[in-house]
């Protein structure tokens, strides 16, 4: 079926559902009858739930040819660093500081296009969409201040991310980062926020970015374990959570880059 | 002396008029205030509770509960919602029909509050306009944006305003005004999209009682519906309201009475009540260096201030002038809207407070003194758009605003802003943050000034009647001035409104309908479905008599064939009882009979 008709099977089915679902609410229709038109209705949402077109998903065999085909310019210290942030906050100075003393040239660009990605060492952003470009230019970037573990992906392999803290705004208590891997945190979102890492927490990963860029990545426990967390649920919550959804357990994006280590060891 | 009644939305709205009530009943009123609906969110019934216990004359309780509040018309739309186990009325019962007039009334008031956002006056108020479209059902939001294109506004406009008039109001509304028996009807705030609350306007019309509406709010006029059905007396704070009430609500400029801000007489008499560092220290925050006080906005205005809020105090830090930099930062959230600040780390950068804590309740003891202190030993006073603002300037406070793209839609999109920026307003609005920390740099460079355009501002905004002049007995004055006038009489509904109700109660069934909000297409799936489900119980109740008949016979027949079996090997086994007895007894007399004939004969 074209995606027009179907969409209006699936209306026509969630209509039908909603009301057999009133006509069962009626205690004076026969006990029988109204627990029959619960199963009709069950039924109708089923069929509208799979005639309903699911989110289209991102062109990751594109992305993975890219990546693959990209020459990721290893070792070559003379490449800039692109600095593209879009809320330059203080608490990015320090870790700006610290790449600049350790003698990367940094350039900043808040909108990088893709020549100034392919022509970069690696990338440090706050903004997804420019992580994303980045790791389809085939160059790895240093993520901060993302909300989300999955609508971050692609990222590159050798990258790194850090996420905002997400207060529960109801108790103000912070969500580790083990419990954001669960279908419970995603239901939840709503009474979620989001609080910026602190400067010393933009620093911690921005030594790792540079440490492993440098040399040779070293993945932690907690790290190893976050990444196999991460891949368990990217299957559990493909099929529920539209954030996952997008993305589908298979082909092997969930679980690419690191969850900075600052982050494990404070959920540690 | 008189009785009051004065019906409020809920008990969030007692604050705006507690000392004004309290003055009623001195000047031996007895007031009773009826709440539309419960409200505990910010522990408005505990203020509520305190109003009851400022005098005897006082009394509180609810209004009688409707057939389909706004908020139940509302939730009818919600098709996620579980309604399994409710009964539905009989179509045609009162209870049906009393149903149907709500979702009517509720309908076209939405409708009339989203068409007044068409005027020109609200051009840029583009989220005010949306507001009110989330809450229409679809079909009608289509209509009216239909009507604007091919300029029918005003007739579609006229013609609810007809409708409004056709609507009975509910006889539990009508009993509950009579068996009060005030001799006037106060409401407040009547201007809530949809508001139900012109149901006691046209109660107190019909029983010729006197009515006024109490304007809470300096943005009640302007940002929220319309006041659909005039009340005799219209009370506004200042000329200001006055014009926005005669020419957005089609209100005659006498039946608007002038009284002042009644709720803000409070911040005039105050005084802090402890000094300066020890406030300070209260809050965390250096008392060696001055400090800028950062004021929340409610929800509407700033759904996402934190950010904002962040970037500020990150332009202050990094200022040129090292006065700015320097200043402390003390934020105090929006009591109803502190939930996000739950994200916001005052760590973020050095000097930097957040007071009170997030979830300090709004009735505990000092919250007012703190806020009234935290105003009164800061060196300015920033916020997006509230009325904390007017607050700090009848404080004495400096007030800066920034605009931005993030808060257009309340700061020019919306027509109060324009009493704290406009001409004569106490605000000043910077364009950037880099314009705002220039107008710090002079505020602190040069000092605060004389205050005249402040005061001339609060003159004309809170207290028309002169600074020294409260507005609590001004208020109480021009209630006392409207009971002592003669009462209006009591209104029959015409010819025409009775003979065109029939009509209108179809429309009511149509419009109870629609409220679903459901594509159009699916309504017309409901008579074959409701006949096919009719039919199916029909099916089912004949198929389930039948069934009854069938196993009810064969049980009748199986307990009697027991029955007879029983009862006959009962009657078997008591012959035999019986017949054994007389045989043993025959044969044992027999037996001695012969015993006695050997004796005799040996």
């Amino acid at each position: 079926m074209t995606p027009r008709p179907q969409t209006a099977a699936a209306a026509f089915w969630r209509e039908l559902a909603y009301e057999t679902r009133r006509h069962a609410g009626d205690e004076r229709l026969p006990l029988a009858l109204r627990t029959r038109l619960r199963a009709i209705t069950q039924r109708a949402l089923g069929r509208s739930a799979r005639l309903t077109p699911v989110p289209e998903r991102y062109p990751r065999r594109r992305v993975r040819q890219a990546m693959t085909a990209a020459n990721g310019g290893a070792g070559d210290r003379t490449a800039p660093v692109v600095i593209a942030l879009r809320q330059p906050l203080d608490s990015f100075a320090p870790a700006l500081a610290f790449l600049r003393d350790a003698g990367w040239r940094l350039v900043e660009r808040p909108e990088p296009d893709a020549a100034s990605l392919a022509a970069a060492r690696f990338v440090v952003t706050d903004a997804v969409e420019v992580q994303q470009a980045a790791a389809e230019a085939g160059r790895p970037s240093l993520a901060v201040n993302l909300d989300d573990i999955f609508s971050g992906y692609p990222i590159h392999p050798d990258g790194v991310y850090a996420v905002r803290h997400a207060i529960d705004l109801d108790t103000g208590r912070t969500v580790p980062v083990e419990e954001r891997l669960t279908e419970g945190y995603y239901r939840n979102l709503r009474n979620i926020g989001f609080r910026q890492l602190s400067a010393a927490e933009i620093l911690d990963a921005a030594r790792e970015m540079h440490a492993g860029v440098t040399g040779v990545w070293q993945e932690r426990d907690g790290q190893r374990r976050f990444r196999e967390g991460a891949i368990a649920a990217g299957t559990l919550l493909a099929a529920r959570v539209p954030t996952v959804a997008v993305w589908g357990p298979d082909d092997g994006f969930i679980g690419d880059g690191r969850l900075a280590a600052c982050q494990v060891e404070a959920a540690a | 002396m008189s009785r009051i009644l004065f019906v409020m939305l809920h008990p969030g709205f007692v604050r705006y008029y507690d000392d004004a009530l309290t003055a009623l009943a001195a000047a031996g009123h007895d007031v009773h205030v009826a709440f539309e609906i419960t409200r505990r969110k910010l522990g408005e019934d505990v203020t509520a509770q305190r109003l009851a216990q400022r005098s005897p004359r006082i009394t509180c309780g609810t209004t009688p509960e409707r057939r389909e509040s706004v908020r139940q018309f509302l939730a009818r739309a919600d098709h996620g919602a579980s309604r399994s186990g409710q009964r539905p009325a009989r179509r045609f019962s009162r209870q049906a029909r009393e149903e149907a007039w709500e979702s009517l009334a509720t309908t076209i008031r939405l409708l009339a509050d989203y068409l007044r956002f068409f005027d020109p006056a609200f051009r840029d108020a583009v989220q005010l306009r949306a507001r009110a479209e989330k809450r229409l059902p679809r079909v009608f939001a289509s209509i009216a944006r239909g009507a604007v294109a091919v300029g029918a506004r005003p007739m579609v406009a006229a013609a609810l305003r007809g409708l409004e008039r056709v609507i009975p109001t509910s006889e539990a509304t009508m009993d509950f005004v009579r068996d009060r028996r005030p001799d006037l009807l106060l409401v407040t705030p009547l201007i809530e999209l949809g508001s139900q609350q012109v149901d006691y306007v046209k109660a107190a019309r019909a029983l010729g009682v006197r009515s006024a509406l109490c304007v809470a709010s300096w943005d009640n006029l302007t940002s929220k519906g319309l006041v659909r059905v005039l009340p005799e007396r219209i009370v506004v704070w200042n000329e200001a309201q006055k014009r926005e009430a005669v020419s957005l609500h089609r209100a005659r400029p006498d039946q608007v009475v002038v009284t002042g801000a009644q709720l803000f007489d409070r911040w005039f008499a105050a005084r802090p009540t402890r000094s300066r560092e020890e406030f300070c220290r209260d809050v965390a925050l250096d008392p060696a260096r001055p400090f800028v006080l950062y004021l929340g906005s409610s929800i509407f205005i700033a759904p996402d201030e934190v950010p904002f809020a962040e970037r500020w105090v990150s332009a202050l830090r990094h200022a040129g002038d090292p006065a700015v930099a320097n200043l402390g930062v003390l934020v105090r959230p929006h009591p109803a809207n502190a939930r996000q600040w739950r994200t916001f780390d005052p760590a973020l950068a050095p000097g930097v407070a957040l007071w009170p804590p997030i979830g300090t309740d709004p009735n505990a003891e000092g919250f007012q003194r703190d806020f009234f202190e935290s105003m009164y030993f800061s060196e300015a006073v920033v916020g997006i758009n509230t009325s904390a603002q007017i607050e700090a300037s009848i404080v004495g406070r400096p007030v800066f605003t920034i605009r931005t793209p993030e808060f257009a839609h309340a700061q020019e999109g919306t027509l109060h802003f324009r009493h704290l920026v406009g001409d004569g307003g106490p605000v000043r609005a910077a364009a950037s943050l880099d314009e705002h920390v220039a107008q710090l740099s002079a505020l602190l460079r040069d000092g605060p000034g004389d205050g005249a355009a402040r005061r001339a501002f609060v003159q004309a905004f809170v207290r028309p009647h002169g600074l020294d002049r409260p507005a609590v007995p001004v208020f109480a004055g021009a209630i006392e001035r409207h009971l002592a006038s003669p009462p209006p009489a009591g209104r029959l509904d015409p010819a025409w409104v009775v003979l065109t109700r029939p009509a209108g109660l179809l429309l009511a069934y149509v419009a109870r309908a629609l409220a679903e909000d459901r594509p159009l297409w699916a309504y017309a799936l409901r008579p074959p479905l409701a006949a096919a489900v009719a039919l199916a119980a029909t099916g089912y109740r004949a198929a389930g008599a039948a069934h009854e008949l069938r196993s009810g016979g064969l049980k009748r027949a199986r307990r009697a064939v027991w029955r007879a079996w029983y009862e006959s090997s009962r009657r078997v086994s008591a012959w035999r009882r019986r017949t054994s007895s007389t045989l043993v007894k025959r044969a044992r007399h027999a037996g001695g009979a012969a015993k006695r004939a050997v004796r005799r004969q040996l």
